[in-house]
């Protein structure tokens, strides 16, 4: 019994998931990720971040970063592919 | 772009070095700063936000430029007081007058009644003087296709302050005389954004939710406008959100095939098939079929003799661990197949995706937005 609420409080103690939302819009696509740990690499045709239970690679031409109080991020520009990656950062 | 607030109350250009960019951004990432930057580590802030960076990071890592915006103009001309108060004044002038509908141009095709389009769309709320900020174009469009018998197709669009308003005649045949009638119905569930109507008399409008199997385009036309029964033809765009999931278990299988094996051996001459070789047994889930055929060529010219050989090859299941890393690949390709199928007749309006291990699985859960074409032809009974 005792294990089992252990188990509970380590559940919620977890931090949520990764989320991934993104548009398309005139000027390209616009991707919005919440849960980012670390922002690994960026430039103008890659951005590489960590994220909670993996990583994520987005590719493309004229990205730029756009960085939100509540720790979402907005990746815009020409996207051309997303991977996910696992592995720590 | 610069934000409107920015040009107002000032703002300055910054640049970060190069060798400060990762680490300025995820710090930026963990004191909650908000602002937009691009690949050479350039972004504009605020002039209040300035403050709060060089509270944060040191000097030695950015370079500023002056202050630009409305308080860079104000502190170079700020002793020339006419010249200040007549920007503000006609920008206040200019600002007013840009709320006020200054003139309806209206286009309309032969058959249309101009007259009375025009005092259709006076009492749709789109006159000279109308305040902009109260019409809506989508909401006027429809009201003129369902109140007028004779507009099949109508647009507004605004350039500066002028609306300009394109009508075309609705195609309406003068007798019943086809062979099929028929409704024009929802093939799916969904949001309506957009109805262009061939003929048929249209029951829905864009905004309107739909279930699939509603009627959205009558064929039986209203006695107003003559009651004939019409082979409805529309194009119906609705939005719609689906899900796609897709869930990778720890545990897998894979198919393993053992080396093939000659199982049957024939020869057909003409149409004639001899058999020489044919095994017997049951082949059918467990084994692979590999099938070739060789023809016989003499001076380059095929001859009717041909071998036929088939060579069968045995499936094997074996159970495996995928690693976490093959799971978030075999996921992504999963789902990338599923997306794929979904959008085949459809357009990607916006998608939103949950990725995260439960237990022994990994799951990738998007939420895809599209906007397909919803209308199904259903035919009129009649009898």
């Amino acid at each position: 019994m005792r294990k089992k609420s252990k188990d509970k409080r380590q559940r919620s103690q977890r931090p949520p998931h990764f989320h991934i939302e993104a548009d398309r819009y005139s000027g390209g696509i616009s991707v919005i990720i919440s849960g980012v740990k670390e922002i690994i690499d960026f430039s103008d045709t890659q951005v590489i971040l960590s994220l909670v239970g993996g990583k994520i690679s987005i590719k493309g031409t004229l990205l730029t970063l756009t960085l939100f109080e509540n720790g979402t991020l907005q990746i815009f520009g020409k996207i051309a592919l997303w991977e996910f990656l696992y592995g720590k950062a | 772009m610069v934000r409107l607030d920015y040009y107002i109350f000032g703002y300055y250009k910054v640049r970060v070095k190069e060798e400060h960019k990762t680490y300025f951004l995820n710090e930026s990432l963990k004191e909650k700063l908000s602002f937009k930057i691009n690949s050479d580590g350039e972004f504009l802030i605020s002039a209040w936000h300035k403050k709060r960076l060089n509270s944060l990071f040191s000097k030695e890592i950015f370079t500023y430029s002056p202050i630009l915006g409305i308080p860079s103009f104000v502190i170079k001309n700020k002793k020339r007081y006419g010249l200040i108060s007549g920007i503000l004044l006609v920008s206040l002038l200019f600002f007013l007058s840009s709320l006020l509908v200054w003139d309806v141009r209206l286009e309309c095709e032969d058959g249309i009644d101009t007259i009375r389009a025009r005092e259709l769309l006076d009492e749709s709320g789109l006159f000279v003087g109308a305040l902009w900020h109260t019409l809506d174009n989508s909401k006027i469009e429809n009201s003129l296709l369902l109140s007028s018998p004779d507009i099949g197709w109508v647009n507004i669009n605004r350039r500066g302050s002028v609306a300009y308003v394109e009508m075309r005649k609705k195609d309406i045949p003068d007798t019943p005389g086809q062979l099929i009638y028929s409704n024009i119905v929802a093939a799916y569930d969904g949001v309506i954004e957009e109805i262009s109507v061939k003929s048929g008399y249209a029951v829905v409008k864009a905004g309107d939710s739909v279930r699939a199997g509603d009627l959205l385009v009558s064929g039986i036309m209203p006695d107003a406008l003559g009651g004939a029964i019409v082979n409805a033809e529309a194009m119906v765009i609705a939005k719609r959100t689906d899900t796609v999931s897709v869930e990778i278990s720890k545990l897998g299988t894979k198919t393993l095939l053992d080396p093939p094996f000659l199982s049957d051996f024939s020869i057909k001459i003409f149409n004639f098939s001899v058999n020489i070789l044919k095994s017997g047994g049951n082949f059918d889930n467990e084994y692979a079929i590999i099938e070739k055929n060789t023809p016989i060529f003499i001076f380059d010219k095929k001859i009717p003799l041909e071998f036929n050989f088939t060579y069968r090859q045995q499936k094997r299941e074996i159970s495996l661990t995928h690693s976490p890393d093959e799971m978030t690949s075999l996921a992504a390709v999963e789902l990338n197949g599923k997306m794929l199928e979904l959008l085949k007749t459809s357009t990607l309006i916006s998608l939103r995706t949950d990725g995260g291990f439960f237990g022994d699985k990994y799951m990738l859960t998007s939420y895809v937005t599209h906007s397909l074409n919803i209308a199904k032809e259903v035919q009129i009974e009649i009898g």
